[in-house]
């Protein structure tokens, strides 16, 4: 187990006492703010920003925003090597909050994420030392690889915002974005989590290999001693953050809108390939992510695109396949992707209304 | 900064519903029964008044003008055959009124032809003809005021930036209407006073007190329509803040009307109290072309083709040719019969389908539940004694306001109406029924962005989002790309948004008549 932060946790602090919400040492820039625009300008900023370090597509750095504005948490699933922790620390340093990172191994134990009471013989007392989940952005690196137990513990931190120690529950800061891992290789002797849990994750994407071009300039930027992480700055900073996950809310999602994310949910749970369909949370997060991706782009308002956008990411680790579609070879997202051709989109499609 | 009172989105409404058809309806009939008084003078001998209510009559015609073109245009029913088809029904319905009310056909004589109903006739085609023209003129201006309706500051100055075609098409359609409006002026007014001094002078039959009252209520009414249309053009300044273009030229929408008056000025100083063309040398003149076309044959094949009977013999002696007689063929007459009777009735059936046709049309009972005539016309009744109650009030606002003039008569008396049917909650009512109407007609116009790229081989999915398909049909036509892409954000803004911009619909029409015209 290994485990490293920016800022090391303070010595007995309780963390309901202490704020919450640390800046990095580094000073946020100053980023131009008109109202109806703060979200977009935001993220086209924050965008460019972790482009300079992370030559990944431009879709999963908006996936992740995304998720950083619906106070969701997101899923990573690939293979080692591609750029997750270079990501994950970006999109920290980008928000001006603290990073933690968590290394999965069998014997990783509850505590040593969520942090340990500690007896200082000097003082003669306990001092709480905070484990790296009091922090803005976590990423928990193979989480397949954890016990349920400590599973459970990160998910709860995900689910509630808080964590319970010892019988305390402690809040956690805000934001907070966890960032886990799972790979698609090398699964004996690991605990998948269960479908039900993966349910937990706003979103779940897949990197995939940078393209040549992307490739080459890795390379090239390793000629600089300095890493490139050091060199991002706060693109807003957290309270400006805090705000925009405020205003997210207020985006508005047509009446016909709700009723095709409810038609495309509906019809995984009628599908026959599918043990289980999007559960009333995946609605719910597809609904969010609406909202949140029309704020990307600069919109006060939702349109279909933005579902659909985001329809795979969001829903696809929330089906469960039947084994033998699985054995056919058939994936989520291709019946995801089946439904976004079937599913007729309201108004032209469904003759002024959706469907019910 | 223009005034905010002039942007409230109940306006543009009130506008369409009740003040610009009144001014299309009122503004020709007025003309029209001055025209009339003067006619029944004798400036045309043989002019035949017509029954008793043709006023009411010609009047009804100038009114079904309005309502059916509002309806057309919602359903966004365009062209030249609608417009036949509405012309031949309003004359039909006319001519059987005014039949009626002649009351021959109650005693047993039917006679269409009778002077007493074609000179009515005319009448109301020339009011349908007038009204049509005046509303044409101030479309553009309803359309420009409801974009730019209920908006401030920038969103204000952001909307007359992006309807600045349409102001400067209102603008020319002012002109057009102010040239109409001095041509009749000028055409009844002159023939009145030259008729008043002739008749002075050589001692013809002269008018009556009445038919001065009408001559003056038809002067008045195009003053008071000269005022309108010159506060129209002051209003439009001061909102554009010179965003007008310079006056354009004058246009010649307005000749026809202008030849038909100079032709009535020009026949009654010719006359000299005497009819210049009167019927019966029309029906000579037929005559004379019956002779005059009617070529004689020879001899030889007048014997070997020709059917010998009354006819032929009349024309062969008018052509003063002696043609042998000939048997008719039974069979050729039957034939002749048979042919005749059955283009007689391909014709009638043809005309009878082009008439009831509309009735047939998909998505008619969706329109019939949508548009309900009765409270249609209680609203429009309703406005329009909330305008006559207003009226007062809008006098006594002109008399108060500070640097008054004669233009800013009608803009104190609109605002007074509009005020008064605000109170009515006739804003809401507005925005129930833009909500429930204005998703349909934005899908309407879209799909027919779509005829248009299936046509060119690109089909609209019913799962695919309206920027996906754009995004398909600009590949398959990049030249349009741009305004493709336009038409599909402006249509997602219109259906997807918390509240839609008014008149937005109309703005989409036109972007996608720029792509598939």
């Amino acid at each position: 187990m290994s485990s490293s932060s920016d800022m090391k946790p303070t010595a007995g602090a309780d963390a309901a006492a202490n704020p919450p919400n640390t800046v990095a040492a580094n000073p946020p820039v100053t980023v131009a703010t008109n109202p109806p625009n703060t979200v977009a300008t935001w993220a086209a900023a924050f965008t460019s920003s972790v482009k300079t370090v992370f030559q990944g597509p431009e879709a999963t750095v908006q996936a992740i925003l995304v998720a950083l504005l619906c106070r969701g948490h997101v899923l990573i699933e690939d293979v080692p090597g591609v750029g997750k922790t270079v990501l994950a620390r970006a999109v920290s340093a980008c928000i001006g909050g603290r990073f933690s990172q968590v290394q999965c191994t069998p014997d990783l134990l509850p505590a040593d994420v969520l942090g340990v009471s500690i007896f200082n013989q000097a003082s003669g007392a306990f001092e709480f030392r905070e484990g790296p989940v009091m922090t803005n952005v976590l990423l928990v690196d193979e989480i397949s690889r954890a016990t349920p137990r400590t599973q459970s513990a990160l998910l709860e931190a995900m689910a509630e915002g808080q964590v319970s120690v010892e019988g305390r529950s402690l809040a956690l800061p805000d934001p907070f974005l966890l960032v886990a891992t799972e790979s698609p290789v090398e699964s004996e002797g690991t605990f998948p989590l269960p479908e039900v849990q993966k349910d937990r994750f706003f979103l779940s994407i897949r990197l995939g290999y940078p393209d040549r071009a992307s490739e080459l300039a890795i390379m090239t930027a390793q000629r600089d001693a300095r890493s490139p992480l050091e060199s991002l700055r706060p693109v807003v900073p957290i309270e400006g953050l805090v705000a925009m996950q405020r205003q997210v809310l207020a985006v508005h999602v047509s009446p016909l809108l709700r009723r095709y994310i409810l038609a495309l949910v509906t019809r995984t749970r009628e599908d026959p390939r599918l043990v289980l369909g999007v559960s009333p949370r995946g609605s719910l997060a597809l609904y969010k992510g609406a909202q949140a991706m029309a704020a990307l782009r600069g919109r006060g308002y939702a349109v279909a695109e933005d579902i659909r956008d985001l329809a795979v990411p969001v829903l696809r680790k929330r089906l469960i396949l039947r084994e033998e579609a699985s054995a056919r070879g058939l994936r989520e997202e291709d019946i995801l992707k089946e439904l976004l051709e079937k599913v007729p989109v309201p108004p032209l499609g469904t003759g002024g209304e959706g469907e019910s | 900064m223009p005034d905010r009172e002039t942007l409230r989105r109940s306006r543009p409404e009130a506008l369409r519903a009740v003040a610009h058809p009144v001014m299309a309806v009122g503004f020709p009939f007025l003309f029209l029964q001055g025209l009339d008084g003067l006619m029944r003078l004798g400036i045309v001998p043989g002019y035949a008044a017509g029954p008793f209510g043709t006023l009411a009559v010609v009047l009804l015609a100038g009114v079904s003008r309005t309502l059916v073109s509002n309806i057309l245009g919602r359903e966004r029913i365009s062209g030249f055959l609608p417009v036949a088809r509405e012309l031949l029904v309003t004359l039909i319905a006319c001519g059987v009124i005014l039949l009626l009310l002649t009351g021959k056909p109650f005693r047993g004589v039917f006679d269409p032809g009778d002077p007493a109903i074609v000179w009515p006739l005319v009448l109301c085609a020339t009011q349908w003809l007038l009204t049509w023209l005046v509303q044409s003129g101030l479309r553009d201006r309803e359309l420009f005021l409801r974009l730019i309706s209920g908006k401030t500051g920038h969103g204000l100055a952001a909307a007359l930036h992006d309807a600045g075609g349409e102001a400067g098409q209102a603008h020319e359609a002012f002109q057009r209407l102010r040239i109409t409006a001095i041509t009749f002026e000028v055409f009844t007014i002159v023939p009145w006073i030259i008729f008043e001094a002739v008749r002075a002078l050589g001692g013809y039959p002269g008018g009556s007190f009445f038919l001065t009252a009408r001559i003056i209520v038809s002067c008045a009414s195009g003053v008071l329509f000269l005022v309108v249309l010159h506060g129209y053009v002051n209003e439009h300044a001061d909102i554009g803040a010179g965003v007008l273009p310079a006056d354009a030229p004058a246009g010649l929408f307005g000749a026809p009307v202008f030849a038909v008056a100079a032709l009535f000025f020009a026949a009654f100083l010719l006359a000299g109290g005497k009819a210049l063309v009167p019927l019966s040398a029309l029906a000579g003149l037929f005559a004379w072309l019956n002779r005059v076309l009617t070529l004689p044959l020879p001899p030889a094949e007048a014997q070997a083709q020709q059917p010998s009977d009354s006819l032929a013999s009349g024309m062969s002696a008018a052509g003063g040719m002696d043609l042998p007689s000939v048997e008719p063929s039974p069979l050729l007459e039957e034939i002749l019969r048979i042919a005749g009777i059955v283009l007689a009735v391909a014709a009638a059936a043809g005309l009878a389908w082009f008439v009831v046709r509309p009735l047939f049309r998909r998505g008619l009972l969706a329109s019939a539940r949508r548009f309900h005539p009765l409270r249609a016309t209680a609203r429009a009744i309703g406005g329009l004694l909330r305008a006559l109650r207003a009226l007062p009030g809008g006098i006594a606002r002109w008399l108060r306001s500070p640097g008054r003039s004669i233009a800013s008569i009608p803009r104190a008396i609109l605002e007074t109406i509009r005020e008064a049917g605000a109170g009515a909650g006739s804003a809401a009512r507005a925005r129930e029924k833009a909500a429930r109407l204005f998703r349909g007609r934005a899908v309407k116009e879209f799909l027919r962005l779509a005829r248009w790229g299936e046509r060119n081989g690109v089909a609209l999915s019913r799962a695919e989002a309206p920027l996906e398909y754009a995004a398909r049909l600009a590949r398959r036509a990049p030249t349009r790309e741009s305004a493709i892409r336009e038409v599909a954000v402006m249509f997602e803004r219109l259906v997807y948004s918390a509240e839609p911009e008014p008149g937005g619909e109309r703005l989409l029409a036109r972007m996608i008549n720029g792509i598939v015209r």
